[in-house]
C-alpha cells in the first residue's frame, strides 16, 4: 500500500475515535433505554434526566419496552394523575403517555403510535385510553410534529446516537448519577409562576386562535377506530383555576369553547372538570393554575373510575 | 469502466429503469458528434445537431413540461368551454434529467461549432454524461473540461484527497446542519401560508434566501470535493452570491456552471450585447425567462426568471443616471456605497426568490402583501414569538439557525482573502483539528435527521 494512503487511513482512523467512544458512552449510559443492554446508570439517574429533557422520547421507549393495554395520554397536566390509585380501583396497569408541552395532533399521533405496537405484535388493540385534553390545545396555531421525530429515532439507531438532545441527556445522566443526584430541585416562586401563567401563558394559548379543522378529523378518526375495535375512550378535560379560565373571556373564546365541548362530545365519552366548579374556585387545588395538587388528582381518579361523578360532569 | 459502472449504479438507486434515458442520451449525442465529425461544412452538421436537440429537449419536454403545457392548454380551452382531452403524462420527474441534457447538448453544440474534438471512446464519453459526483445536481461540466481528465492516470495524492475530503465535509455541513435546519421553518410556513402573516413570512423568506444557497452550494461542494478525491476537478459553481454588488454580479457568482452555459449557448448566439439597445434587453429578459423556466414546470420559476431579466434590465437602463448622483455625492467606491449595493442586491435576490419557492403565483403574492403586515410589532420581542407560534419549532431553533447562518457567512468573508482550507493548513494542529471536529461534531449533533430533506436541485 502507497505510503500516502498509509498516512491518510491511519489519520482517519484517530480522527473518527471520538465518534467510537461517543458511541461506547451512549451505549454505557443510554438514558432513554434505547438499546437497554446496560445498567450502570441507576434507572432513576436516566429517568429524571431523560424525562426532564426529552418526556416524550422516554415515554414512547419506555412503552415500547413494557406495552400495556391501558394508557393515559396527554400533557404534563395529566401525568398527575395517580397510576398506582388506578390499579388499585381497576386491577389494570395503566401507563402514562405524557409528553411535556404535547399538542393535540401529537396526542392523537402518540394515540395511532400505541395502537400500531400493539397491532404489529399480536394483531391486537388497546383497551383503555384516556386523553387529555383541554380547550388550550384545540387550536391550529398549537402545532407541534415531535411524534414523527421519535418514531424515526426508534426506527434508526443512527439518529439516536447522533442527536443533540441525547448528548444533553448523557451528560445530564452522568451529571445527576456521579453528582448531585439528590440535590433538590429549585423551588418556584408560586405567586410569580402564577401571575406568569395567568398573564403570559394564557396570552400564548388564546390570543392567537384558529379552529382546527384538520385535528378534529382527526380526532374522530381515532373515536371511530376505538369504536370500531372496542376501545374504550374517554376524553378527559381536567380543571384549570378560574383565573386562567377566565382569561378565555379576554380574548371572546367563550364561543368557541362551547364549540369545542359540543364537537368532541361523540367521539369518546367526556368527562369535562373545566366549568366553574369547587376545584375550579379554589386557589390551594392548584401548584399553579393548570396543574392539580395530587390531593385533587386523586379525587379525579377516584370519579373517574367508580363512576360516580360527583364535580366533574359527563358531556 | 470502473466509473461507468459506479456512475450508472448509483443512478440506478433512484430507479433503475430511468438509466435508459440516460444511455438514449449517451448514445444519440455519441452518434451525432460522430456524423458531424465526418462533415466538414456546417450547414450539413446542422442537421444532426437539430436531431440531437430535438431529441434530447423532447425528452427533457416529455418528462418536464409536458404537464405544466397540457394544462395551461387545459385551462385556455376550458375558458372557451371547448372540449380539450388530452390527459396528463404520469411519469415521475427523471433526477438530475436538466442537468446531464445540458451537460450533453453543450458537447454536442461545441463539436458542431469545432470547438472541442470529437470523442471516439464511447464508455469515456458515457462516464462524461454521467460522471456520478455530478450527474444529478451538477456542476454543469463542459467537455472540453472534464472529457480530457478522464484520460489521465490519477495517482493518489495525499493532499489533494485531504483537500477533497475537507471540501465535502464543509458541503455536508452547509446541507444537513444549516440548510435542512432552516427548511423546517421554511416548509412550515411556505406549505401553510395561510396560517402567517409578518414576521413569521419575512423569517420564512430570510430561511429559504439562505437554506437554498446552502442546499445546493452544499451539493457542489460535496460533487467537486468528492471529484477531488478521485483526482478529477470540476468547476466552482458559486463564489459567495449574496455579497455581490449587482444583479449582474451576483450571477456570476450563483450556479455559475448553468449561467456561463446560458451566456455561451443562448445569449451569445442570440447576439448578446452587440446589437441594438432592444434587442440586447431582449436577449437578456429572454436568457433568464428561459432559465427560469429551466428550473421548473411553474409559473412560479418563469416570473422569478423574468424578475430577474427585468433587475438586469434596469440596472442597464439606470446605469447613466445612477453614476451621475453617485458623482455628484462623491459616493463613489465609498464604504457606504459598497453597503448600499450588497445590501440593495441581496434584499433583490430575496424579493425574487419568494417567487420561486412559492407553491404557485397567488401564494407568492400572498407572502408579498402580508410579510409587512405588522411591522410595527417587529420591535416587541414577545409579539415575535407569539407570531411565531404554529411553525412547529421553538425561538431557541431560530436563534440557533441564525447563529449558523452567521457562521457560514463567516467562512465566506474569510474566504475572500484566499482558500480557507489552504489558509487553515498554516495553523497549528490543534487549530486545524479543532475545526474539523467543529464540523464534524456539528454534522453529527445538529443537523435535524429526523427532518432531513432531499436536495432542492435534485428536483430540476
Amino acid at each position: 500500500m502507497n505510503k500516502d494512503v498509509k498516512i491518510l487511513l491511519r489519520k482517519i482512523g484517530v480522527f473518527v475515535l471520538p465518534v467510537f467512544a461517543w458511541i461506547c458512552i451512549v451505549l454505557i449510559v443510554d438514558p432513554f433505554n434505547y438499546f437497554n443492554v446496560s445498567q450502570i446508570i441507576t434507572a432513576k439517574a436516566k429517568e429524571k434526566s431523560a424525562q426532564q429533557l426529552n418526556s416524550l422520547l422516554y415515554n414512547a421507549i419506555h412503552f415500547k419496552n413494557n406495552p400495556t393495554k391501558h394508557i393515559i395520554i396527554g400533557d404534563s397536566r395529566i401525568r398527575k394523575l395517580p397510576n398506582s390509585r388506578i390499579k388499585e380501583l381497576t386491577g389494570n396497569e395503566y401507563y402514562t403517555m405524557h409528553s411535556n408541552a404535547a399538542k393535540l395532533n401529537e396526542i392523537i399521533d402518540l394515540f395511532w403510535f400505541s395502537d400500531s405496537l400493539w397491532f404489529s405484535t399480536d394483531s391486537t388493540n388497546l383497551e383503555n385510553v384516556i386523553i387529555g385534553i383541554n380547550f388550550n390545545l384545540y387550536n391550529e396555531y398549537a402545532y407541534s410534529n415531535r411524534v414523527a421525530d421519535v418514531k424515526k429515532i426508534l426506527d434508526n439507531k443512527f439518529i439516536y446516537i447522533f442527536n443533540w438532545n441525547i448528548l444533553e441527556t448523557v451528560y445530564l445522566a452522568l451529571k445527576n448519577e456521579f453528582f448531585d443526584f439528590n440535590k433538590p430541585n429549585e423551588k418556584k416562586d408560586k405567586e410569580a409562576f402564577w401571575d406568569y401563567t395567568i398573564k403570559t401563558i394564557a396570552k400564548n394559548h388564546y390570543s392567537k386562535y384558529k379552529h382546527p379543522k384538520e385535528t378534529l378529523l382527526r380526532l374522530k378518526e381515532m373515536g371511530d377506530s376505538c369504536k370500531a375495535n372496542n376501545i374504550n375512550l374517554i376524553l378527559l378535560i381536567v380543571p384549570h383555576h378560574k383565573e386562567f379560565h377566565d382569561r378565555l373571556v379576554d380574548y371572546n373564546l367563550e364561543a368557541e369553547e362551547a364549540r369545542f365541548k359540543e364537537a368532541i362530545k361523540d367521539i369518546g365519552t367526556v368527562i369535562d372538570y373545566d366549568f366553574p366548579n369547587q376545584i375550579t374556585n379554589c386557589r390551594s387545588c392548584f401548584g399553579d393554575p393548570l396543574h392539580t395538587t395530587d390531593s385533587i388528582s386523586n379525587i379525579i381518579v377516584n370519579e373517574l373510575f367508580s363512576d360516580s361523578l360527583v364535580i366533574g360532569r359527563k358531556l | 469502466m470502473l466509473l461507468l459502472i459506479a456512475s450508472y449504479y448509483f443512478y440506478m438507486c433512484w430507479k433503475v429503469e430511468y438509466i435508459v434515458l440516460i444511455i438514449a442520451s449517451t448514445l444519440i449525442d455519441y452518434f451525432v458528434a460522430q456524423k458531424m465529425a465526418a462533415l466538414k461544412q456546417k450547414v450539413k452538421r446542422k442537421k444532426w445537431l437539430l436531431i440531437s436537440l430535438f431529441s434530447n429537449l423532447g425528452i427533457l419536454f416529455g418528462f418536464k413540461y409536458f404537464n405544466f403545457v397540457n394544462a395551461n392548454v387545459q385551462t385556455i380551452f376550458d375558458q372557451f368551454n371547448v372540449f380539450y382531452g388530452v390527459p396528463a403524462f404520469d411519469v415521475l420527474l427523471p433526477v438530475g434529467i436538466s442537468f446531464y441534457t445540458f451537460q450533453t447538448l453543450s458537447y454536442t453544440i461545441d463539436v458542431y461549432n469545432g470547438k472541442t474534438p470529437v470523442q471516439n471512446h464511447l464508455g469515456i464519453f458515457a462516464v462524461y454524461v454521467s460522471f456520478f459526483p455530478q450527474l444529478v445536481a451538477g456542476p454543469i461540466e463542459r467537455s472540453n473540461h472534464l472529457l480530457p481528465q478522464f484520460f489521465v492516470e490519477h495517482k493518489f495524492s495525499y493532499d489533494r484527497v485531504k483537500y477533497g475530503l475537507q471540501q465535502m465535509m464543509w458541503g455536508f455541513f452547509k446541507k444537513v446542519v444549516i440548510a435542512d435546519r432552516l427548511a423546517i421553518v421554511v416548509d412550515g410556513v411556505y406549505n401553510n401560508l395561510d396560517n402567517y402573516s409578518g414576521i413569521s413570512l419575512l423569517i420564512a423568506t430570510l430561511f429559504f434566501t439562505f437554506q437554498i444557497y446552502c442546499d445546493f452550494s452544499g451539493y457542489s461542494d460535496i460533487a467537486i470535493g468528492s471529484a477531488r478525491v478521485m483526482g478529477f476537478e470540476l468547476m466552482d459553481n458559486f463564489k459567495r452570491p449574496y455579497f455581490s454588488k449587482s444583479i449582474s454580479e451576483f450571477w456570476q457568482r450563483w450556479h455559475i456552471s448553468l449561467s456561463t452555459w446560458f451566456r455561451d449557448y443562448l445569449y451569445i448566439p442570440l447576439g448578446g450585447n452587440r446589437v441594438v439597445k432592444w434587442r440586447w434587453y431582449y436577449n437578456l429578459f429572454i436568457t433568464f425567462l428561459v432559465s427560469g423556466f429551466w428550473h421548473g414546470a411553474n409559473w412560479t420559476f418563469l416570473v422569478w426568471g423574468a424578475l430577474h431579466g427585468t433587475y438586469l434590465i434596469m440596472a442597464i437602463t439606470f446605469k447613466k443616471p445612477k453614476q451621475y448622483l453617485l458623482d455628484f455625492f462623491k459616493l463613489n467606491n465609498s464604504y457606504i456605497h459598497k453597503i448600499y449595493q450588497v445590501s440593495f442586491t441581496f434584499a433583490l435576490a430575496v424579493f425574487a426568490w419568494i417567487f420561486f419557492r412559492s407553491n404557485n403565483i397567488s401564494d407568492a403574492f400572498y407572502v408579498i402583501n402580508n410579510m409587512f403586515s405588522d411591522i410595527g410589532d417587529y420591535t416587541d420581542f414577545e409579539k415575535m414569538k407569539l407570531n411565531l407560534r404554529g411553525l412547529g419549532v421553538g425561538i431557541n431553533d431560530i436563534l440557533i439557525s441564525v447563529g449558523l447562518v452567521a457562521f457560514m457567512e463567516c467562512y465566506n468573508l474569510y474566504e475572500r482573502s484566499g482558500d480557507v482550507w489552504g489558509k487553515l493548513e498554516n495553523k497549528p494542529r490543534w487549530i486545524r483539528w479543532g475545526v474539523y471536529y467543529i464540523l464534524l461534531f456539528g454534522i453529527l449533533f445538529l443537523a435535524p435527521y429526523s427532518r432531513v430533506s432531499n436536495f432542492i436541485y435534485f428536483q430540476f
